[in-house]
Protein backbone atom coordinates (compact mmCIF):
# COMPACT_ATOMS: atom_id res chain seq x y z
CA UNK A 1 0.00 0.00 0.00
CA UNK A 2 1.57 3.26 -0.91
CA UNK A 3 1.73 6.01 1.63
CA UNK A 4 -0.76 8.31 0.13
CA UNK A 5 -3.61 5.43 -0.11
CA UNK A 6 -2.44 4.83 3.64
CA UNK A 7 -2.58 8.47 4.80
CA UNK A 8 -6.35 8.48 2.75
CA UNK A 9 -7.34 5.64 5.11
CA UNK A 10 -6.19 6.69 8.23
CA UNK A 11 -7.36 10.45 7.98
CA UNK A 12 -10.87 8.88 6.99
CA UNK A 13 -10.97 6.45 10.04
CA UNK A 14 -10.14 9.62 12.20
CA UNK A 15 -12.50 11.89 10.89
CA UNK A 16 -15.26 9.35 11.26
CA UNK A 17 -14.12 9.12 14.77
CA UNK A 18 -14.30 12.81 15.64
CA UNK A 19 -17.55 12.48 13.86
CA UNK A 20 -18.91 10.08 16.12
CA UNK A 21 -18.26 11.91 19.21
CA UNK A 22 -20.12 14.89 17.77
CA UNK A 23 -23.09 12.72 16.80
CA UNK A 24 -23.25 11.27 20.13
CA UNK A 25 -23.52 14.94 21.56
CA UNK A 26 -25.96 16.00 19.54
CA UNK A 27 -27.96 12.32 19.71
CA UNK A 28 -28.10 12.72 23.63
CA UNK A 29 -29.11 16.54 23.54
CA UNK A 30 -31.81 15.87 20.70
CA UNK A 31 -32.87 12.77 22.99
CA UNK A 32 -33.42 15.19 26.07
CA UNK A 33 -35.02 18.02 23.93
CA UNK A 34 -37.64 15.63 22.45
CA UNK A 35 -38.70 14.18 25.32
CA UNK A 36 -38.13 17.50 28.34
CA UNK A 37 -38.98 20.42 25.43
CA UNK A 38 -42.70 20.17 25.83
CA UNK A 39 -42.89 20.80 30.10
CA UNK A 40 -40.32 23.52 29.59
CA UNK A 41 -41.66 27.25 30.07
CA UNK A 42 -41.66 30.15 32.26
CA UNK A 43 -43.99 29.02 34.79
CA UNK A 44 -41.64 25.41 34.42
CA UNK A 45 -38.55 27.71 35.66
CA UNK A 46 -39.94 30.63 38.49
CA UNK A 47 -42.69 27.61 39.79
CA UNK A 48 -42.93 25.31 42.60
CA UNK A 49 -43.87 21.61 42.17
CA UNK A 50 -47.53 20.97 42.93
CA UNK A 51 -49.52 17.69 43.36
CA UNK A 52 -47.46 15.56 44.18
CA UNK A 53 -44.72 16.40 41.83
CA UNK A 54 -46.60 16.00 38.48
CA UNK A 55 -47.46 19.64 38.12
CA UNK A 56 -45.60 23.17 38.45
CA UNK A 57 -42.10 24.07 38.03
CA UNK A 58 -38.75 23.13 39.55
CA UNK A 59 -37.67 26.77 40.83
CA UNK A 60 -36.50 25.17 44.36
CA UNK A 61 -34.12 22.72 42.79
CA UNK A 62 -32.22 25.44 40.60
CA UNK A 63 -32.41 27.79 43.59
CA UNK A 64 -31.06 24.79 45.67
CA UNK A 65 -28.64 24.27 42.92
CA UNK A 66 -27.20 27.12 43.12
CA UNK A 67 -27.07 27.53 46.79
CA UNK A 68 -24.95 24.37 46.95
CA UNK A 69 -22.73 25.43 44.47
CA UNK A 70 -22.36 28.86 45.47
CA UNK A 71 -21.50 27.90 48.73
CA UNK A 72 -18.55 24.97 47.56
CA UNK A 73 -16.80 27.87 45.89
CA UNK A 74 -17.57 30.15 48.99
CA UNK A 75 -15.52 27.48 50.89
CA UNK A 76 -12.77 25.83 48.26
CA UNK A 77 -12.09 28.64 46.22
CA UNK A 78 -10.03 30.59 48.67
CA UNK A 79 -8.15 26.76 49.92
CA UNK A 80 -7.70 25.81 47.17
CA UNK A 81 -6.17 29.02 44.83
CA UNK A 82 -4.80 30.62 48.24
CA UNK A 83 -3.31 26.61 49.08
CA UNK A 84 -1.83 26.41 45.34
CA UNK A 85 -0.35 29.55 45.27
CA UNK A 86 1.72 28.50 48.35
CA UNK A 87 2.62 24.53 46.48
CA UNK A 88 3.31 26.54 43.68
CA UNK A 89 5.48 29.86 44.40
CA UNK A 90 6.22 29.31 47.91
CA UNK A 91 7.58 25.95 48.69
CA UNK A 92 10.39 23.94 47.14
CA UNK A 93 10.16 20.31 46.07
CA UNK A 94 10.43 17.93 49.02
CA UNK A 95 9.05 14.87 49.87
CA UNK A 96 6.57 16.60 51.55
CA UNK A 97 5.32 18.87 48.81
CA UNK A 98 5.18 15.79 46.30
CA UNK A 99 3.29 13.94 48.89
CA UNK A 100 0.45 17.04 49.30
CA UNK A 101 0.31 16.73 45.33
CA UNK A 102 0.02 13.06 45.27
CA UNK A 103 -2.82 13.20 47.65
CA UNK A 104 -4.32 16.25 45.37
CA UNK A 105 -4.00 13.89 42.55
CA UNK A 106 -5.84 10.92 44.24
CA UNK A 107 -8.09 12.62 45.69
CA UNK A 108 -9.15 13.78 42.07
CA UNK A 109 -9.98 10.38 40.90
CA UNK A 110 -12.13 8.96 43.67
CA UNK A 111 -15.66 8.84 42.91
CA UNK A 112 -18.24 11.07 44.04
CA UNK A 113 -19.90 8.63 45.70
CA UNK A 114 -17.09 8.50 47.90
CA UNK A 115 -17.15 12.08 48.62
CA UNK A 116 -21.06 11.38 49.74
CA UNK A 117 -20.53 8.96 52.17
CA UNK A 118 -17.44 10.95 53.46
CA UNK A 119 -19.49 13.67 53.88
CA UNK A 120 -22.17 11.72 55.82
CA UNK A 121 -20.09 10.29 58.32
CA UNK A 122 -17.89 13.57 58.71
CA UNK A 123 -20.68 16.89 58.34
CA UNK A 124 -23.79 14.91 58.97
CA UNK A 125 -23.24 12.99 62.05
CA UNK A 126 -20.14 13.85 63.62
CA UNK A 127 -20.46 17.59 63.45
CA UNK A 128 -24.23 17.06 63.65
CA UNK A 129 -25.13 19.33 60.37
CA UNK A 130 -27.69 16.64 59.67
CA UNK A 131 -28.79 16.45 56.06
CA UNK A 132 -28.49 20.06 55.19
CA UNK A 133 -27.68 22.98 52.81
CA UNK A 134 -24.00 23.38 54.75
CA UNK A 135 -23.13 19.84 54.90
CA UNK A 136 -24.09 19.36 51.27
CA UNK A 137 -22.06 22.13 50.17
CA UNK A 138 -19.08 21.22 52.05
CA UNK A 139 -19.10 17.89 50.67
CA UNK A 140 -19.07 19.59 47.29
CA UNK A 141 -16.60 21.61 48.15
CA UNK A 142 -13.82 19.47 49.26
CA UNK A 143 -15.08 17.36 46.00
CA UNK A 144 -14.12 20.25 43.64
CA UNK A 145 -11.52 21.39 45.93
CA UNK A 146 -8.16 19.26 44.18
CA UNK A 147 -9.69 20.51 40.67
CA UNK A 148 -9.21 23.94 41.56
CA UNK A 149 -5.95 23.13 43.48
CA UNK A 150 -4.46 21.41 40.42
CA UNK A 151 -5.99 24.09 37.82
CA UNK A 152 -4.11 26.50 39.94
CA UNK A 153 -1.00 25.24 40.25
CA UNK A 154 -0.66 24.15 36.67
CA UNK A 155 -1.42 27.49 35.75
CA UNK A 156 1.36 29.08 37.71
CA UNK A 157 3.62 26.78 36.26
CA UNK A 158 3.10 28.06 33.18
CA UNK A 159 3.98 31.21 33.57
CA UNK A 160 7.07 31.67 32.48
CA UNK A 161 9.99 32.26 34.77
CA UNK A 162 11.26 35.74 31.92
CA UNK A 163 8.18 37.27 33.80
CA UNK A 164 9.53 36.39 37.63
CA UNK A 165 13.43 37.45 36.30
CA UNK A 166 12.30 40.80 34.57
CA UNK A 167 9.74 41.70 37.66
CA UNK A 168 13.04 40.43 40.56
CA UNK A 169 15.67 42.48 38.19
CA UNK A 170 13.69 45.85 38.81
CA UNK A 171 14.50 45.15 42.88
CA UNK A 172 10.46 43.55 43.35
CA UNK A 173 9.91 41.39 46.04
CA UNK A 174 8.71 37.74 46.07
CA UNK A 175 5.46 39.08 47.03
CA UNK A 176 5.02 42.09 44.52
CA UNK A 177 6.46 39.17 41.79
CA UNK A 178 4.05 36.96 43.15
CA UNK A 179 1.15 38.77 43.39
CA UNK A 180 1.58 41.73 40.67
CA UNK A 181 2.95 39.53 38.01
CA UNK A 182 2.90 36.00 38.15
CA UNK A 183 -0.76 35.35 39.59
CA UNK A 184 -2.46 38.12 37.69
CA UNK A 185 -0.84 36.08 34.72
CA UNK A 186 -2.21 33.00 35.58
CA UNK A 187 -5.77 34.36 36.50
CA UNK A 188 -7.79 33.74 33.61
CA UNK A 189 -6.18 29.73 33.80
CA UNK A 190 -6.93 29.94 37.38
CA UNK A 191 -10.72 31.11 36.61
CA UNK A 192 -11.26 29.27 33.55
CA UNK A 193 -10.35 26.11 36.52
CA UNK A 194 -12.58 27.12 38.37
CA UNK A 195 -15.92 27.88 36.42
CA UNK A 196 -15.17 23.87 34.79
CA UNK A 197 -15.29 22.72 38.51
CA UNK A 198 -18.82 24.84 39.09
CA UNK A 199 -19.91 23.17 36.16
CA UNK A 200 -19.03 19.67 37.11
CA UNK A 201 -20.52 20.70 40.52
CA UNK A 202 -23.65 21.58 39.53
CA UNK A 203 -24.25 18.36 37.85
CA UNK A 204 -22.82 15.49 41.01
CA UNK A 205 -25.68 13.71 42.61
CA UNK A 206 -23.82 11.45 44.74
CA UNK A 207 -22.40 13.82 47.08
CA UNK A 208 -25.37 15.41 47.77
CA UNK A 209 -27.77 12.55 47.94
CA UNK A 210 -27.13 11.93 51.74
CA UNK A 211 -25.51 15.21 52.61
CA UNK A 212 -27.89 17.79 51.14
CA UNK A 213 -30.48 17.25 48.93
CA UNK A 214 -34.11 16.37 49.05
CA UNK A 215 -36.61 15.57 46.91
CA UNK A 216 -39.49 17.78 47.68
CA UNK A 217 -39.68 21.21 49.75
CA UNK A 218 -42.79 23.21 50.08
CA UNK A 219 -40.70 26.65 49.84
CA UNK A 220 -36.89 27.84 49.84
CA UNK A 221 -34.50 27.32 52.57
CA UNK A 222 -34.92 29.50 55.36
CA UNK A 223 -31.17 28.78 56.74
CA UNK A 224 -28.49 26.44 55.44
CA UNK A 225 -29.20 24.24 57.82
CA UNK A 226 -31.80 23.26 56.02
CA UNK A 227 -31.95 20.79 53.54
CA UNK A 228 -32.03 21.75 49.46
CA UNK A 229 -33.98 20.49 46.65
CA UNK A 230 -31.26 19.97 43.81
CA UNK A 231 -31.31 19.70 40.06
CA UNK A 232 -29.52 16.59 39.41
CA UNK A 233 -31.12 14.84 42.47
CA UNK A 234 -34.87 15.96 41.44
CA UNK A 235 -34.20 14.29 38.00
CA UNK A 236 -33.18 11.31 39.82
CA UNK A 237 -35.79 11.33 41.92
CA UNK A 238 -38.61 11.48 39.59
CA UNK A 239 -37.12 9.05 37.50
CA UNK A 240 -36.40 6.38 39.91
CA UNK A 241 -38.94 7.20 42.51
CA UNK A 242 -41.55 8.97 41.20
CA UNK A 243 -44.90 6.89 41.51
CA UNK A 244 -46.78 8.73 38.92
CA UNK A 245 -43.65 8.23 35.56
CA UNK A 246 -46.47 9.47 32.60
CA UNK A 247 -46.23 13.09 34.28
CA UNK A 248 -43.29 12.76 36.13
CA UNK A 249 -40.68 11.62 33.57
CA UNK A 250 -41.39 14.58 31.49
CA UNK A 251 -40.93 16.72 33.97
CA UNK A 252 -37.60 15.08 34.52
CA UNK A 253 -36.10 15.46 30.73
CA UNK A 254 -37.46 18.87 31.71
CA UNK A 255 -35.13 19.73 34.60
CA UNK A 256 -32.09 17.94 32.58
CA UNK A 257 -32.80 20.26 30.06
CA UNK A 258 -32.35 23.24 32.86
CA UNK A 259 -29.72 21.94 34.13
CA UNK A 260 -27.56 21.37 30.94
CA UNK A 261 -28.23 25.21 30.39
CA UNK A 262 -27.18 26.05 33.22
CA UNK A 263 -23.82 23.97 32.79
CA UNK A 264 -23.28 25.73 29.83
CA UNK A 265 -24.13 29.67 31.26
CA UNK A 266 -21.45 28.54 34.06
CA UNK A 267 -18.76 27.25 31.65
CA UNK A 268 -19.29 30.08 28.82
CA UNK A 269 -17.21 32.40 30.54
CA UNK A 270 -14.44 30.42 30.98
CA UNK A 271 -14.26 29.06 27.88
CA UNK A 272 -14.23 32.95 26.58
CA UNK A 273 -11.72 33.52 28.42
CA UNK A 274 -9.50 30.77 27.77
CA UNK A 275 -10.06 31.81 24.04
CA UNK A 276 -9.17 34.85 24.49
CA UNK A 277 -6.32 34.42 26.90
CA UNK A 278 -4.71 31.90 24.31
CA UNK A 279 -5.52 34.16 21.32
CA UNK A 280 -3.42 36.75 23.00
CA UNK A 281 -0.93 34.28 24.54
CA UNK A 282 2.55 35.59 22.55
CA UNK A 283 5.29 33.79 24.87
CA UNK B 1 35.61 56.74 39.80
CA UNK B 2 35.35 53.23 39.83
CA UNK B 3 31.56 52.07 40.54
CA UNK B 4 31.97 48.10 41.11
CA UNK B 5 35.07 46.51 41.63
CA UNK B 6 34.88 42.89 41.37
CA UNK B 7 37.47 40.88 43.61
CA UNK B 8 38.30 37.32 43.13
CA UNK B 9 35.08 36.36 42.21
CA UNK B 10 34.25 32.56 42.09
CA UNK B 11 30.79 30.61 41.32
CA UNK B 12 30.71 27.08 41.00
CA UNK B 13 27.80 24.62 40.98
CA UNK B 14 28.64 20.88 42.39
CA UNK B 15 30.03 19.62 39.24
CA UNK B 16 32.16 22.54 37.67
CA UNK B 17 33.57 26.20 38.52
CA UNK B 18 32.51 28.67 36.32
CA UNK B 19 33.70 31.83 37.44
CA UNK B 20 37.62 31.33 38.23
CA UNK B 21 38.65 33.94 40.52
CA UNK B 22 37.84 37.49 38.60
CA UNK B 23 39.13 40.49 39.39
CA UNK B 24 38.36 43.83 37.48
CA UNK B 25 36.84 47.69 37.90
CA UNK B 26 34.03 48.99 36.53
CA UNK B 27 34.38 53.02 36.27
CA UNK B 28 31.29 55.00 36.46
CA UNK B 29 29.59 56.52 33.18
CA UNK B 30 31.30 54.02 31.13
CA UNK B 31 30.44 51.28 28.89
CA UNK B 32 31.90 48.01 29.55
CA UNK B 33 31.26 45.06 27.25
CA UNK B 34 32.28 41.42 27.85
CA UNK B 35 32.63 39.07 25.26
CA UNK B 36 33.67 35.63 25.33
CA UNK B 37 32.48 32.11 23.84
CA UNK B 38 28.97 30.68 24.33
CA UNK B 39 29.08 28.82 27.97
CA UNK B 40 32.05 30.80 29.29
CA UNK B 41 30.09 32.59 32.41
CA UNK B 42 29.57 36.28 30.78
CA UNK B 43 25.97 35.33 32.31
CA UNK B 44 26.92 33.96 35.09
CA UNK B 45 29.06 36.76 35.94
CA UNK B 46 26.62 39.81 35.08
CA UNK B 47 24.11 37.46 37.51
CA UNK B 48 25.95 37.36 40.18
CA UNK B 49 26.64 41.48 39.79
CA UNK B 50 22.80 41.71 40.95
CA UNK B 51 22.40 38.21 42.75
CA UNK B 52 20.01 37.15 40.29
CA UNK B 53 22.10 34.36 40.77
CA UNK B 54 20.39 33.75 44.16
CA UNK B 55 17.51 32.11 42.52
CA UNK B 56 19.93 29.14 41.32
CA UNK B 57 20.18 26.95 44.16
CA UNK B 58 23.12 24.96 42.71
CA UNK B 59 25.22 27.72 41.73
CA UNK B 60 27.28 29.48 44.89
CA UNK B 61 29.36 32.53 44.82
CA UNK B 62 32.40 33.72 46.31
CA UNK B 63 34.34 36.65 46.78
CA UNK B 64 33.47 40.60 47.02
CA UNK B 65 31.56 42.83 44.37
CA UNK B 66 31.63 46.08 45.99
CA UNK B 67 29.41 48.76 44.53
CA UNK B 68 30.45 51.68 45.95
CA UNK B 69 32.76 50.55 48.47
CA UNK B 70 30.01 47.96 49.61
CA UNK B 71 29.81 44.37 49.29
CA UNK B 72 26.95 43.19 47.68
CA UNK B 73 27.22 39.67 49.00
CA UNK B 74 27.39 41.07 52.86
CA UNK B 75 24.95 40.16 55.16
CA UNK B 76 23.11 43.14 55.98
CA UNK B 77 22.17 44.53 52.13
CA UNK B 78 18.83 44.40 51.21
CA UNK B 79 18.95 42.43 47.89
CA UNK B 80 15.88 43.97 46.49
CA UNK B 81 17.50 47.61 47.24
CA UNK B 82 20.48 46.34 45.68
CA UNK B 83 18.48 45.43 42.06
CA UNK B 84 16.70 49.01 42.22
CA UNK B 85 20.19 50.31 42.12
CA UNK B 86 21.73 47.63 39.51
CA UNK B 87 19.24 46.90 36.30
CA UNK B 88 19.26 44.25 34.26
CA UNK B 89 17.85 43.76 30.65
CA UNK B 90 17.77 40.16 29.38
CA UNK B 91 18.83 38.30 26.59
CA UNK B 92 15.16 37.69 25.00
CA UNK B 93 12.79 40.63 25.23
CA UNK B 94 10.27 39.87 28.16
CA UNK B 95 7.64 42.27 28.32
CA UNK B 96 5.07 41.46 30.77
CA UNK B 97 1.85 40.61 29.79
CA UNK B 98 0.19 44.11 30.63
CA UNK B 99 -0.08 47.35 28.22
CA UNK B 100 3.42 49.26 27.32
CA UNK B 101 2.27 52.17 29.83
CA UNK B 102 2.07 49.67 32.91
CA UNK B 103 4.96 47.52 31.49
CA UNK B 104 7.45 50.58 32.25
CA UNK B 105 5.39 51.69 35.11
CA UNK B 106 5.50 48.76 37.24
CA UNK B 107 9.12 49.21 38.52
CA UNK B 108 7.98 52.56 39.83
CA UNK B 109 4.76 51.55 41.51
CA UNK B 110 6.73 48.74 43.15
CA UNK B 111 9.19 51.25 44.76
CA UNK B 112 6.05 52.80 46.26
CA UNK B 113 5.38 55.65 43.91
CA UNK B 114 1.76 56.14 43.76
CA UNK B 115 1.61 59.72 42.29
CA UNK B 116 -0.11 59.25 39.19
CA UNK B 117 1.06 62.41 37.75
CA UNK B 118 5.07 61.74 38.33
CA UNK B 119 4.42 57.85 37.24
CA UNK B 120 3.26 59.67 33.98
CA UNK B 121 6.00 61.87 33.85
CA UNK B 122 8.58 59.62 34.39
CA UNK B 123 7.27 56.73 31.96
CA UNK B 124 7.28 59.18 29.11
CA UNK B 125 10.37 60.66 30.35
CA UNK B 126 12.18 56.40 30.48
CA UNK B 127 10.00 55.87 26.84
CA UNK B 128 11.95 58.56 25.38
CA UNK B 129 15.50 57.71 26.93
CA UNK B 130 15.04 54.15 25.17
CA UNK B 131 14.34 56.23 22.05
CA UNK B 132 10.78 54.32 21.49
CA UNK B 133 8.22 56.89 22.76
CA UNK B 134 7.60 58.48 18.97
CA UNK B 135 6.79 54.67 18.26
CA UNK B 136 4.17 53.96 21.02
CA UNK B 137 2.61 57.49 22.09
CA UNK B 138 -0.38 56.86 20.54
CA UNK B 139 -0.76 53.18 21.79
CA UNK B 140 0.55 53.42 25.36
CA UNK B 141 -2.92 51.28 26.68
CA UNK B 142 -2.11 48.65 23.98
CA UNK B 143 -0.49 45.11 25.10
CA UNK B 144 3.46 44.66 25.17
CA UNK B 145 3.28 42.09 22.98
CA UNK B 146 1.36 44.19 20.30
CA UNK B 147 5.46 45.49 19.83
CA UNK B 148 7.83 43.51 17.60
CA UNK B 149 11.09 42.12 18.91
CA UNK B 150 13.00 45.13 18.55
CA UNK B 151 10.39 47.55 20.03
CA UNK B 152 10.25 45.30 23.29
CA UNK B 153 13.76 44.93 23.88
CA UNK B 154 13.44 49.01 23.85
CA UNK B 155 10.37 48.76 26.17
CA UNK B 156 12.58 46.49 28.59
CA UNK B 157 14.94 48.53 28.62
CA UNK B 158 12.58 52.02 29.21
CA UNK B 159 11.18 49.68 31.92
CA UNK B 160 14.61 48.97 33.37
CA UNK B 161 15.83 52.70 33.61
CA UNK B 162 12.54 54.22 34.78
CA UNK B 163 13.55 52.95 38.35
CA UNK B 164 16.91 55.15 37.76
CA UNK B 165 18.71 52.32 38.29
CA UNK B 166 23.26 53.55 38.85
CA UNK B 167 23.99 50.56 36.64
CA UNK B 168 22.43 48.67 34.04
CA UNK B 169 23.57 45.24 32.75
CA UNK B 170 22.86 44.18 29.34
CA UNK B 171 22.95 40.28 28.98
CA UNK B 172 23.16 39.85 25.25
CA UNK B 173 20.21 42.23 24.55
CA UNK B 174 20.25 42.32 20.74
CA UNK B 175 20.83 38.39 20.27
CA UNK B 176 17.22 37.81 19.69
CA UNK B 177 16.96 40.70 17.38
CA UNK B 178 17.22 41.61 13.78
CA UNK B 179 20.05 43.85 12.15
CA UNK B 180 18.26 47.13 12.01
CA UNK B 181 16.38 46.68 15.36
CA UNK B 182 20.25 45.80 16.69
CA UNK B 183 21.35 49.02 15.11
CA UNK B 184 18.89 50.66 17.16
CA UNK B 185 19.82 49.65 20.27
CA UNK B 186 23.38 50.26 19.82
CA UNK B 187 22.41 54.15 19.04
CA UNK B 188 20.69 53.63 22.52
CA UNK B 189 23.53 52.35 24.66
CA UNK B 190 25.72 55.05 22.93
CA UNK B 191 23.09 57.61 24.27
CA UNK B 192 23.01 56.48 27.27
CA UNK B 193 26.84 56.07 28.00
CA UNK B 194 26.80 59.77 27.28
CA UNK B 195 23.83 59.97 30.09
CA UNK B 196 24.80 59.29 33.33
CA UNK B 197 24.03 55.82 33.09
CA UNK B 198 26.96 53.18 33.60
CA UNK B 199 26.46 50.38 31.24
CA UNK B 200 27.37 47.04 31.17
CA UNK B 201 26.59 45.10 28.12
CA UNK B 202 27.57 42.07 26.31
CA UNK B 203 27.89 42.66 22.92
CA UNK B 204 27.88 38.86 21.36
CA UNK B 205 25.56 39.71 18.41
CA UNK B 206 26.19 43.26 18.34
CA UNK B 207 28.96 44.63 16.16
CA UNK B 208 32.70 44.61 17.72
CA UNK B 209 33.57 48.14 16.31
CA UNK B 210 33.66 49.67 19.82
CA UNK B 211 35.90 48.73 21.64
CA UNK B 212 34.47 49.69 24.93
Amino acid sequence: MDKLTKEKIFFTIFRLLAFTSLLIVLTLIFYILSKGLKVISLNFIIDYPRNSFTEGGIFPAIVGSLYLVGLAIIFAVPIGVLGGIYLSEYTKENPLTETIRLAIDTLSGIPSIIFGLFGLAVFCKILNLKVSLIAGSLTLSILILPTIFSATIESLKLVPKDFRDASYALGATKWQTTWEIVVKTALPNIITGVLLSIGRAIGETAPILFTGATFYTRGLPESIFEPVMALPYTIYGLLAEGTFPQKQVPIAFGASIVLIVLVFIITLPGIIIRNKFRSKKKW
Amino acid sequence: MVKISVRNLKAFTKKQEILKGISLDIHENSVTAIIGPSGCGKSTFLRSLNRMNDFFEDIKVEGEVLLDNKNIYDKDVNVFELRRHVGMVFQKPNPFPKSIFENVAYGLKIHGIRDKKTIEEKVIWALKEANLFEEVKDKLDESAFSLSGGQQQRLCIARAIAVEPEVLLMDEPASALDPISTLQLERLIEKIEKGVYHCNRNPQHTTGRKSL
